[in-house]
Parts: structure tokens; C-alpha cells; sequence
């Protein structure tokens, strides 16, 4: 799915959360959206979910989007929020099939039933589907969300750091996952990511802001450079290219007075 | 990805069995309701026999049993009867949407302030409704309405921009304490006589009980628990959080501001007509959610019923308490509630909200 952002800006209270981006993501593609904490990630997925009131204009597909009903109801878009307290105890089973908000009814389909474990089982939550979600740890928990998100089969994603709180191996798994989505069912997907090794192996593009701008944008290699990371994140780091294509970063430690 | 273990026993088996086991839950509660309301039926001063209130009932025509039992049957028991399982309905399914929009488990109808308006209004009637020409019962019952709406229409009018939790709370909240100061104010100025009457008032007492109320209070629920119903998925989604409901595309301010006109109008109509009954609106959702879970299809008839069933035992147990007379059923309901609570926070502590 096409998505195209011109000079976007938000603010805040009279604070500047983003500042006159400008974007175009590739269909098809996995960008990885970086960058340090308040450099405006999460609030560039928000207004492109149509969240957060913005200047500028967002076109996604053909229309231009102003609320979370120009691309929510149609199914197609998928965002996934950050925040993953929770305080109901609904059961994973009933979270994923949430959703599917917008084409329950009140008689839930046999087949939907069947495709929100189908999707636990792709993500691997599939033997929690009866447990209570405040019940289950962290980590499930995200990946019971990210169930969620992809029940509608969207064709954008919009993830919000989708691993924060997984461990090694279902990070791995989750990324690949969602390249799999990408490259079998064209989907287009906007992942905001912390980890860098993890972006630079398994994103096509990244998206580097820092402070509400768009710092650096193309091939995650091309992005992530000692230079790059020493302005943007305020570390000194060593890179080394692998023959594999990806970039493997070593944070060395934090420069003084940044 | 990896699977921890095969499902068993079929995923969509276990989806069903979850369900069914739900609506039993409901059945089963619905039958203790024929329960109790035929109790309510046959305990009163009269004392008449299951027999006598029967044939009462069933031979509608007066000459068919003694016209004092059927006087008794038709103009007192069974609108008091009916009148508890509504008022209770009403408060249950209130009580239940109050604390899902408010994300708080022990938010109740009555937390906004609009009992406590209704209270001020029923006390200003009271005191100046014979300068009205009108019957002092009707001119109480419809100042509570007013000033019950009044207080809604207040909180809808400072929260219609930001909606949220805290602008609704703290704006209910300093109704509820303005109400409470002028019913204060009131009462010191009240004559002896017209103070006894505006506690006994506030007590709340399904003694107001008439066909015509319990006309207008079904007519409410039958309006609004379908236009609740409409929103059940919406609902359940908001107990993923403000945020979450967002991301799967519920548009959460105008969904709060239509449920919260929804709980408004019930518990106007509720606290007008049988004064300030306390505890069912708090506890009925919380027993529910024990026994059926959050979904709304489950939740919301389930707080329904668990209200009216609630209400319905504490008007028989208000006409046991003292043989020959009617104890007050708000401080029944407040007296049995209290324990019962305190039973269900300890049996729950490890945390159902």
C-alpha cells in the first residue's frame, strides 16, 4: 500500500513533536522507523493511524487520512500501540478477536474463531488463547497484540515497537514473521525499532529522526554509520559490516555532554 | 513460529463450550429471578398464602377471589415487585457501563452526582411544592428527574471537547458535593415535619411504586439496553485501554458520551422514581464480571439481571426484617451490600478488575 507523508508537523503544547517530515514509504517493503527516545516515532505512526491532530498531509493508498476510521474501518491498516499494561482479563482468544472489531457480530463466525487461532498459531501464542491476558507475561502479551493486529490480514502495518519486551529468539521470529508478510502478501509494513542490529538485518529501508525531523533515510547500512550514530545518538560505537549485508553496531559508550 | 502445545480438543469446541457455559450462567440467574420475585410476591403484611396471591393473579377478575387480596396483589405487590426488577435492572446495567467507560471498579451510578442532584431536587419540591399546583409525590419525583438530568447535562457539557476520564470524574464529583451541600441547606431550613419527609425520601423506597412508573422505567430499558447493546464490542475493546480501543478503530470520546447520556437517563429514571438505593449499581457489575468475564454480550445482561436480582431479594428481606412493617429497602440494600462486598473483595483479591 502506498503511503506518502509532506511536511508533517505536530506540536505538543507548543512543542514541536515532528517537524516538516517528509516521506515516502516503499510498498512492499519493511522500513524500520529509528531513532532515540522523543525523536517522534510513535507519534508518526499515531498521525498516520489519524490519531494525532497534524499539518501537513498523509496520503495513504489514494485518500488523504484525517482519523483512524479512513483506514481502520476498511481493515486495511494495522497499528500497533507501544503500550502494553493492561488491567482486563479477557482472554488472549477474545483480544485477538478483537481485532476484528469492525466485522463482529454479536454470534461470533465459526470462521472467525478459526482465523484468530490460525494467527496464534503464526505468532505462537496459539496455547494461550483461554488464559486471561493480565495473566500472561510481558512478552505473550505483545505477541497476543500483534495477533490482534494481524487478524484483519492488513496490507499496512503501522507496529510500534512490536519486540521491546521480547526475548532473543521471538524477536527473531516476529521480524521474520512480518517479512514473511511482506514478501508472500505484498504488505507494506512501518516499524518503529530500538534495536539497530535488528533493524539493519532485516529491514529493506530505514527512517532515521532525530527531534522531530527526518535525519537520514535509505538502506539501513547506508544509514546506520559511526558518524550518523555518534550525532543522532549521542555514542560513540563501532560498526562492522558483515558479508552478510547487515551492519553489526557495538555501542562503545555515551559522549560526554549530550 | 514454535506452538508451546497442540491445542486440545478442537479450538473452536473449547470457543463454544466458553460460550454456552456463559449463557447457562445467565439462564441460571434468570431463574433465581422467578425465585425471588415470587418470594416477593407472597411475604408481606397480609400474609397470604401462595394460593391466594395465585388465583389472584391469574383470575383477574375481582369477583373471582376476595377483592382485599386483589387490591393488595395488583395495586401494591406486584408493581413493588416489578418495580424491584427494573430499578435493579436499570442500576445493574448503569452501574456495569459506568465502570467500563470510567475505567474504574468502583465507580457506581451514583458517583457522578446525579443521585445526589435528584436527592436536591426531590428536597427543593418538598419543601416549596405547595406553592405548585400540583400533587407533592409527582412534583418530587419529577424535580429528581430534572435536576438529575440537569447534573448530566452539566457533566456532558464540560467534558464534550476532552472527554476523558479525569474531566468526567472530577466534574461529577464536584456536582456531588455542590447537591450534597445545597440538600444540607435545605434540610436546616426544613420545617420538622418536611425534613422527616425528605430522609424518607432519600432512604429510597419502592413504595412509590406504580403501574404508570414501572411503565415509563421499562420503557427506558427498553430503549436503551439494545442501544448499549449495539455498542457491546465497542465496549470490550475499551477494556484494552483508551489507546488500544484506538488502534482497532473505536472512535472512544463519542462512545463515552453516548454511554455515558445511556446511564443518565437510567439512573435519572431509577433514582426519581424510588429515591437513592445504594450498592446495586456498585456490586451487580462486580458479581457479573466474577461469573460471566468483561465481554459485553455476557457482561451487560449479566449485570442486568444480577441488579434486578440483587434489589428484588432485598425487598423481600426489607419486609422480613420488622414482621408487619417495611423497612426501608436502601438501607436493606446497603446493610446486606456491605458484607457481600467485603466477601467478594477478599474471595478476589487476586484481582478479577
Amino acid at each position: 500500500m502506498r503511503l506518502s507523508i509532506a511536511h508533517l508537523s505536530v506540536e505538543f503544547h507548543g512543542v514541536p513533536a515532528l517537524d516538516d517530515v517528509s516521506l515516502d514509504v516503499a510498498p512492499r517493503c519493511l522500513t524500520a522507523l529509528i531513532g532515540p527516545n522523543g525523536a517522534g516515532k510513535s507519534t508518526l505512526l499515531r498521525c498516520i493511524y489519524g490519531l494525532v491532530p497534524y499539518r501537513g498531509q498523509i496520503l495513504l493508498g489514494e485518500a488523504a487520512t484525517r482519523s483512524p476510521a479512513a483506514g481502520g474501518r476498511s481493515g486495511q491498516v494495522a497499528y500497533l500501540p507501544q503500550d502494553l499494561q493492561v488491567r482486563s482479563r479477557l482472554s488472549a482468544l477474545d483480544v485477538v478477536l478483537l481485532g476484528k472489531l469492525g466485522s463482529l457480530a454479536w454470534h461470533v463466525r465459526d470462521a472467525d474463531v478459526e482465523r484468530a487461532y490460525a494467527v496464534m498459531e503464526d505468532v505462537g501464542v496459539a496455547a494461550l488463547a483461554r488464559h486471561p491476558i493480565t495473566e500472561l507475561s510481558v512478552g505473550q502479551r505483545q505477541l497476543v497484540f500483534v495477533a490482534q493486529a494481524l487478524i484483519r490480514n492488513p496490507s499496512l502495518l503501522l507496529f510500534d515497537e512490536p519486540t521491546s519486551a521480547l526475548d532473543l529468539r521471538h524477536q527473531l521470529e516476529l521480524l521474520t514473521l512480518i517479512r514473511r508478510l511482506v514478501e508472500q502478501r505484498e504488505a507494506t509494513a512501518l516499524v518503529a525499532l530500538h534495536d539497530l542490529n535488528v533493524a539493519s538485518r532485516f529491514a529493506d529501508h530505514a527512517v532515521l529522526l532525530s527531534r522531530g525531523r527526518v535525519h537520514a533515510v535509505g538502506a539501513p547500512v547506508e544509514v546506520l554509520t559511526c558518524p550518523t550514530i555518534e550525532e543522532v545518538y549521542g555514542v560513540e560505537a563501532e560498526v562492522h559490516r558483515r558479508p552478510e549485508g547487515d551492519v553489526l553496531i557495538t555501542a562503545i559508550r555515551a559522549l560526554p555532554g549530550r | 513460529m514454535t506452538t508451546g502445545a497442540v491445542v486440545a480438543a478442537g479450538p473452536l469446541d473449547a470457543y463454544r463450550a466458553s460460550a454456552a457455559r456463559r449463557t447457562a450462567i445467565i439462564v441460571a440467574a434468570l431463574a433465581l429471578v422467578v425465585v425471588t420475585f415470587t418470594a416477593d410476591m407472597v411475604t408481606g403484611p397480609a400474609m397470604l398464602t401462595i394460593r391466594q396471591v395465585a388465583s389472584a393473579i391469574f383470575a383477574p377478575v375481582a369477583g373471582a377471589s376476595d377483592a382485599t387480596t386483589h387490591v393488595i396483589i395488583w395495586t401494591l405487590r406486584l408493581p413493588m415487585a416489578t418495580m424491584a426488577l427494573l430499578v435493579g435492572a436499570a442500576l445493574g446495567s448503569a452501574g456495569a457501563e459506568v465502570q467500563t467507560i470510567l475505567d474504574n471498579p468502583i465507580a457506581d451510578p451514583y458517583t457522578l452526582g446525579l443521585s445526589a442532584s435528584a436527592g436536591f431536587g426531590a428536597a427543593t419540591a418538598i419543601l416549596f411544592g405547595q406553592l405548585l399546583p400540583m400533587d407533592p409525590a409527582y412534583s418530587a419525583t419529577g424535580a429528581a428527574f430534572c435536576c438529575s438530568l440537569l447534573a448530566a447535562l452539566v457533566i456532558l457539557a464540560v467534558s464534550r471537547r476532552q472527554p476523558s476520564i479525569e474531566t468526567m470524574v472530577l466534574t461529577g464529583i464536584a456536582l456531588l458535593f455542590l447537591a450534597q451541600a445545597l440538600l444540607s441547606l435545605l434540610e436546616y431550613l426544613a420545617s420538622p415535619e418536611a425534613l422527616q419527609t425528605i430522609v424518607f425520601w432519600l432512604f429510597g423506597s419502592l413504595t412509590r411504586a406504580t403501574w404508570a412508573k414501572a411503565g415509563m422505567v421499562t420503557v427506558a430499558l427498553a430503549v436503551i439496553l439494545p442501544a448499549l447493546a449495539r455498542d457491546a464490542w465497542r465496549l470490550t475493546a475499551l477494556r484494552l485501554g483508551e489507546e488500544r480501543a484506538r488502534s482497532l478503530g473505536v472512535n472512544v470520546a463519542a462512545l463515552r458520551i453516548r454511554v455515558f447520556t445511556a446511564i443518565a437517563l437510567l439512573t435519572a429514571v431509577a433514582v426519581s422514581f424510588v429515591g437513592t438505593i445504594g450498592f446495586v449499581g456498585l456490586v451487580a457489575p462486580h458479581v457479573a464480571r466474577m461469573l460471566v468475564g468483561e465481554d459485553q454480550r455476557y457482561f451487560l445482561p449479566m449485570s442486568a439481571i444480577c441488579g434486578a436480582l440483587f434489589l428484588s431479594a432485598a425487598s423481600v428481606l426489607s419486609k422480613l426484617v420488622l414482621p408487619g412493617a417495611l423497612f426501608p429497602i436502601g438501607i436493606v440494600t446497603s446493610l446486606i451490600g456491605v458484607p457481600c462486598f467485603f466477601a467478594l473483595i477478599l474471595r478476589t483479591r487476586r484481582g478479577y478488575w
